[in-house]
This record gives C-alpha cells, sequence and structure tokens, in this order.
C-alpha cells in the first residue's frame, strides 16, 4: 500500500513545538542571565568567597599562635594571642595581635608594650576586615578549641545576610 | 545499496539537531558542575596540603621516637644529633598521604636546637629540643610546617609517670558500668556524653563542668537512669576521697585528671587534663621553689567557681601550662631491638631457660621452673565483675642473690659476665643484690620477691612487657620453715626496691592466692596481722600502682625519686611530644 503525502505529519508538528519550546526557552535564559537577579547573586557569591577566604587566613592565624591569651573560657567579642616570632624557636612574640567586632565591622588589631593600634595589616587584608556583620562572638570551647560565629549582612540595599562559623584548633593551646 | 524511503528522508536533519541540542545541554550542565567542583576541589586541596604538611612532623616523630627506642644511643641523650635523625627521616622525594587523594608530605629538615636547659623550667630539658620542617602538598597548593619537639628522659625529670593515674582519678563510671550489666549499655543509655567527646569509655572526662558534676562533694547522680534501675543516691565523689600524702616523693605526672581533698604532694604536680582541688580543701606542695605545671586548672577553677562561689586562694598556684605541654606519650620498649641488643652484647635466656653471652651458651643456672598463679582481685576501670589475673602454666626463672638455692647467685658481677642488658623469653622472678648496672627485659612479667638491689649502687632498670608484680611466696616459705619470729617478719616485710620500673602494680601474688569464689581476694595482713611494706628508689613508668596500694600496708607505698638510676644502661625511657607547631603556605 502506498503512504499518501497530505501536508503536514503529526511528527512534523511535534518537532516544530519542541523548537519553538527551546528557542522561547533559551531567550527567557538569556535575558534571566541579563538580568539584575543574577547579577546580585553572582555579586553576593563573591562576597560570599570574599568573606571566606578572609576567615580562613583568620583561622589560620589563630590556629598558629605561639600562645592563646583571650578569651580564656567562654565568648567574647574579642580575641588575642601571641603569634610566633619568626625564628626557628617559635616562642610567642612580645606583642599581641587579635581579632576584635567592633561597630558592626570585624578588624584587626595589634597592640604591643607601647602602642595599641589598629593600624597594623593582617597579610594582604586592610582593616576593616569584614563589614556590616553582627552578633559576632569567639567562644573558646576547650581548651584546644575556639568557634568563631558572626552575621553578616549583605552590602548594598540588597535584602538578608548569612551565618559565618569556623572552629579553630589551636595547635598550641 | 539499499534506499532510505522518501519519507524518512526528511527526518534525519531533524533527528541530528535534536541530539545536537541535547549533546549541547549536557555539555552545559556538566561544564556548569565542573567549575563548581573545581572551585570546591581547590579548597579542599588546600586543606589535604595542610594536613599531609602536619602529618609530615607525626611520622618524623613516630620515626624518632622509633629510632630512639631501638637504638642504644639512648643511652646518653646527649648523643641523639641531629644527624642520627635526619639521615634517616630527611628526603627530597615526597611521601604519599591518604588512600584516594593525591596529597603527600616530606620531611625537610631536622635540626637540634641549642638554648641550653634553663634553670626555671625544672620538668623540661632544652637541651633535648628538635626542630622539625616539613612540607605537605596536594595539586598545586604547598604548605610547609615549622614544629618544635622536645624529648623527655622520664626517669631524670619524673619520679612517677602515669602510674598512679587511678590513685588520683579513681574508677567514676565503675559503680554505674556493674549496675547496668556491661559498658555497651551504660554507653547507650549516656550516648550523648560519649558521642560529644566528654567522657571516654575508660571513664575519664574531658569537661571540667562533667568533671565537678562527678565528684563534687555531696552531689547528685550525673548520669541517666539505667532501665529497669533508679538513678543512684549520689555521685562518684561521695565515695572518692583523697587526703593524706602523695606515695610520690618527686615530680609526678598523670595522663588523667587529678583530683584531690586536702592532700600533700611532695614535689611539682604535671596533668595532661584537669586538676580539681574539691570544696574548700587545701591541697599542698610540701617543697619549695619549684615550678608547677598544671594544665587548664584555672579554667576548672572558673567552672567550680560559676557554680559554688569563689574558693579561698591558697598555696597550689593555678595557671594555665605556657611553656609545658600538657600531654607526654608513654614510652613504649622496643622488646625486639631489646632482644638483639642483649644477643648482640648481653645475655640473652631463651624459652627453655637455657642462657647465652655475645651468642655462645653461658653455664649458669636460671632455675627455670612452672606455676599455676592467681593474683589479687581488683577493679578495672570499666568492670563489671570483680577481676582476677590467673597465669596458666607461667613459665619462668629465678634471678637471686639470696641463700634460696643453696647460696647459688646467679645474679653477681662474676656470674653476669658484665652484660649490661639481660633478656629472657620466661617471666622473670628477681631479688637481692645484682653485680653490675643492668636492664632485665621479659616480654612476660617481672616478679619482684624481695629486697631489690638496694645495697648496692648499680642501676637497675626493669622493663616487663606484661608487667612488674610482687611475689611473696618466697618469704611466706621461709617464715614458716625457720618459724621466723615477729621481729624478723617485721624486718622482712619491708622491701626497698632500687630501680627504675616500667609498668609496676600489675598484681600481687602469694601462696595463699586461689580462684575467687564471689569474696575478693586481698593480701593486706599477709603476715600474721602485718602487711607488705613497698619502698622504690628510682623512678617507675606507666602502669597502675593501685594494685600495690591496695595490697600493701596503708599509706605505705613509697617512690622516692632517683633521676640517676638508670645511668650507664644502654636503653633509657625516652618520650617525645611537639611543644609548638606553625603550618603556613607556601606562596
Amino acid at each position: 500500500m502506498k503512504n499518501r503525502k497530505s501536508g503536514i505529519t503529526v511528527w512534523e508538528i511535534v518537532l516544530f513545538t519542541v523548537f519553538l519550546a527551546i528557542a522561547g526557552g533559551a531567550s527567557v535564559f538569556f535575558f534571566f542571565l541579563n538580568s539584575s537577579d543574577v547579577q546580585k547573586a553572582q555579586q553576593k557569591y563573591a562576597w560570599v568567597q570574599n568573606i571566606n577566604t578572609v576567615l580562613d587566613d583568620i583561622c589560620l592565624e589563630i590556629a598558629n599562635s605561639a600562645q592563646f591569651e583571650h578569651p580564656f573560657s567562654g565568648s567574647s567579642r574579642e580575641c588575642f594571642f601571641r603569634a610566633a616570632v619568626d625564628s626557628s624557636t617559635l616562642l610567642p612574640d612580645e606583642s599581641q595581635e587579635g581579632f576584635a567586632f567592633s561597630d558592626n565591622n570585624l578588624v584587626y588589631v595589634s597592640r604591643g608594650a607601647d602602642s595599641n593600634s589598629p593600624l597594623r595589616r593582617l597579610g594582604r587584608y586592610e582593616n576593616p576586615l569584614v563589614t556590616n556583620c553582627r552578633d559576632g562572638k569567639f567562644t573558646r570551647l576547650s581548651s584546644d578549641q575556639l568557634e568563631i560565629r558572626f552575621h553578616a549582612n549583605v552590602p548594598g540595599f540588597m535584602q538578608g545576610g548569612r551565618e559565618f562559623y569556623r572552629l579553630v584548633n589551636l595547635r598550641n593551646r | 545499496m539499499t534506499r532510505i524511503p522518501d519519507e524518512k528522508q526528511s527526518l534525519i536533519p531533524l533527528i541530528v539537531m535534536v541530539c545536537f541540542t541535547l549533546l549541547l545541554v549536557t555539555a552545559l550542565f556538566y561544564r556548569v558542575y565542573q567549575a563548581d567542583r573545581d572551585l570546591g576541589m581547590m579548597r579542599v586541596a588546600e586543606r589535604q596540603a595542610r594536613l599531609a604538611s602536619e602529618s609530615g612532623i607525626n611520622y618524623a616523630i613516630e620515626r624518632m621516637r622509633a629510632a630512639v627506642a631501638s637504638s642504644d644511643r639512648a643511652a646518653d641523650p646527649a648523643a641523639l644529633t641531629s644527624l642520627f635523625f635526619s639521615e634517616n627521616i630527611e628526603s627530597s622525594s615526597w611521601t604519599k598521604f591518604g588512600q584516594k587523594s593525591p596529597a603527600a608530605f616530606r620531611v625537610i629538615s631536622i635540626r637540634k636546637m641549642a638554648d641550653g636547659n634553663k634553670n626555671e623550667t625544672s620538668l623540661l630539658d632544652e637541651d633535648l629540643q628538635y626542630q622539625i620542617i616539613a612540607e605537605g602538598r596536594c595539586g598545586g597548593v604547598y604548605y610547609s610546617t615549622a614544629a618544635v619537639v622536645q624529648f623527655y628522659d622520664l626517669v631524670k625529670t619524673f619520679a612517677v609517670f602515669a602510674s598512679l593515674d587511678e590513685y588520683y582519678y579513681g574508677i567514676p563510671i565503675q559503680p554505674w558500668v556493674e549496675r547496668s550489666g556491661g559498658l555497651e549499655v551504660f554507653a547507650e543509655k549516656n550516648a550523648e556524653l560519649f558521642e560529644s567527646g566528654r567522657l571516654s569509655k575508660f571513664g575519664i572526662c574531658y569537661d571540667p563542668l562533667l568533671l565537678h558534676q562527678m565528684y563534687k562533694l555531696e552531689g547528685e547522680d550525673p548520669f541517666k537512669p539505667i532501665s529497669g534501675n533508679v538513678k543512684l543516691s549520689s555521685n562518684y565523689g561521695r565515695i572518692y576521697m583523697r587526703g593524706g600524702e602523695s606515695p610520690c616523693q618527686g615530680p609526678l605526672y598523670c595522663e588523667g585528671p587529678v583530683v584531690v581533698d586536702s592532700h600533700n604532694f611532695f614535689g611539682p604536680v604535671q596533668t595532661a587534663l584537669y586538676f580539681y582541688r574539691r570544696g574548700t580543701s587545701r591541697p599542698r606542695i610540701s617543697l619549695d621553689n619549684i615550678a608547677i605545671a598544671m594544665n587548664s586548672s584555672l579554667r576548672m577553677q572558673h567552672a567550680v567557681d560559676s557554680l559554688e562561689g569563689r574558693n579561698p586562694n591558697d598555696v597550689l598556684i593555678d595557671r594555665d601550662s605556657d611553656y609545658y605541654r600538657a600531654y607526654i606519650p608513654l614510652w613504649r620498649p622496643d622488646f625486639d631491638a631489646l632482644r638483639e641488643i642483649s644477643r648482640a652484647r648481653g645475655i640473652y635466656i631463651d624459652a627453655d631457660g637455657k642462657g647465652y653471652i655475645n651468642n655462645a651458651a653461658l653455664d649458669v643456672d636460671y632455675h627455670p621452673g612452672e606455676a599455676h598463679l592467681y593474683s589479687d582481685s581488683y577493679r578495672g576501670p570499666n568492670s563489671v565483675i570483680l577481676e582476677q589475673d590467673e597465669l596458666k602454666a607461667k613459665k619462668y626463672i629465678v634471678l637471686s642473690s639470696e641463700n634460696n638455692f643453696a647460696g647459688y647467685n646467679n645474679i653477681s658481677g662474676e656470674n653476669l659476665r658484665g652484660a649490661r642488658i639481660l633478656f629472657s623469653e620466661r617471666s622473670v622472678y628477681l631479688r637481692g643484690d645484682i653485680g653490675t648496672d643492668l636492664i632485665v627485659v621479659t616480654p612476660g612479667h617481672i616478679f619482684i620477691t624481695g629486697p631489690t638491689n638496694f645495697d648496692s649502687n648499680m642501676s637497675l632498670l626493669l622493663i616487663a612487657g606484661e608487667g612488674t608484680a610482687l611475689s611473696t611466696v618466697d618469704l611466706e616459705r621461709y617464715i614458716s620453715e625457720n618459724s621466723a619470729n615477729d621481729e624478723f617478719i617485721d624486718a622482712a616485710r619491708e622491701w626497698l626496691i632500687r630501680a627504675a620500673i616500667y609498668k609496676p602494680g600489675s598484681g600481687v601474688y602469694t601462696s595463699t592466692s586461689r580462684p575467687q569464689k564471689g569474696a575478693p581476694l586481698n593480701f593486706r595482713r599477709l603476715f600474721s596481722g602485718r602487711s607488705l611494706r613497698v619502698h622504690i628508689q628510682g623512678a617507675c613508668i606507666g602502669g597502675n600502682l593501685q594494685r600495690w596500694i591496695d595490697n600493701s600496708e596503708e599509706n605505705s607505698l613509697r617512690i622516692v625519686h632517683n633521676p640517676h638510676v638508670v645511668e650507664r644502661l644502654a636503653v633509657r625511657p625516652i618520650s617525645t611530644n611537639i611543644l609548638r607547631m606553625r603550618t603556613r603556605p607556601d606562596r
């Protein structure tokens, strides 16, 4: 028996609809990528990553401290420690370094015998290390564990914030 | 050639397009996934490189420990040079770390630090500090760790090293484990405590508040009730007492927490965990000018202060241990190495009780024998029933200078032929004065059967794999055979031992030993109402002295520190830990 051709087959209709859907979907997708929502999300992602990197370096600094001094127990808005001197003995330095939550910022502070200045820098970061954060505290869980916890608000006019949390194992408690 | 029908020819480009679109979408998803994973992996790699470099330090320490335990270099700590370690441990090739990760580490430098011993740190010998540098890598991330490692000459530093842990802490969960019928049941009921790491299954408490709840005077039961049982009416602190005087006369180290009432110490106290002074008690140290290292005792005090009001300040210095690192691992002898050393240049006694010196047969009678022994009864930290050691067909030799064997003395200087080490495959009964400086090693037990090495000035180190025990069988036999008078018994029940003992307190064996049948077996009042008195001049390492304390006259056990008791010997107990450490990325 011979098939008769009668205009458009069902197959062709289905495929046409599928491609129309894909084309429509793709254009919506590209509009979406261009939208301010996605840009905000990207900024937020970069912001979170930035804080995480800073926090990683803070944790490394605290974990390496030759002598951890404050908080001795319980929780506090600031922490102080003595870093190891740059010699093979790794003995604690004379000046204290630390981090503090003040005026909704997380800042690096150092205090020597003669000065108490927030001006020294922590590695490649400038003060304040993290801005716009609240409820920040350092909690000494045990003699060799310190917990850092704070809530940071997303900068700008964006809504919301995020809770950041780190558990530091002090190597030289 | 087959011809594709007309109506199908129009489908081919469509199918190609559909497949291509699907491929595109899949590739897009895969790319996004990969980018995400790469970011994640970078963080993981950083973490792994850090762990790898720190594990390089631990690897180096373990290798150093093994090198010291298996070499006679430890005889003179000054001979532990940088070169001795660096030759074996430093390397320029990478050692793989972990099973699946590409992380690796290498130890690049071990150097002795020459600071000179400081007088103010009495429990720390700055001459035995080493600096280790290790590198770790994972992917393209590199980290390096620098660490300062401290060696401890245990006998020289401590009179008692971890042998009085139970004496100063008790067995706080044993009554609860016994009532619940097993450790598993108890641990299940109080799973939260065990899982959070606040309490170990040996009852060691790592949490100051829980320690306080367990030990405070007149306290309530801190644990959850065991099913079927009502909650106990009190905590362990009601039955635990630690007043009186310390058996240790010299520096004391405890691996666990130390809980004391108005107790009198005779030397510095160092603990790897908490030092807890109960209530308003006043513990003292009856020696001045000595540094005290007590880890985190101040932290403990904070916890207690907030609960029951401020305690009065008194003679004990409560402070965090600054330069004293709390935990010192126990020394472990390397029996294979000791066997080799004694074969090469000492006396080796094989499983048949035959002696060899420098591999040549030795014509000395070591009185080999066999016995079936029952020990005293005791409770372990998590015993459900009363425990007793039964030693079936225990093969032994006897080393004795006393007149038990018709005056035959097999440990005289002449019979020892100048050997400094004696290794016996069988357990050893030991008594009397030894003719040379000697290390007695056995993988089995050493039974001390009377005053040992007291009238001479020789060094003696006892290393028994299964522990050092006391045996009064010989003395009891002598007393009954000679129907000795009270005066003799009074003199003979006082045993003076001049030695450093590894694993002391491994039970007491007597001629009246028998299987315990429900009733606990205790050997106090052994000699017609009078008990054994044991005085050790030297040091104790590891083990548990509680059983000797329980079976000898009350408050009679004394360990008087003699830091020179292992001098001139081929092996010396040396332990090692990390003092300070710093890990940084290599940029």
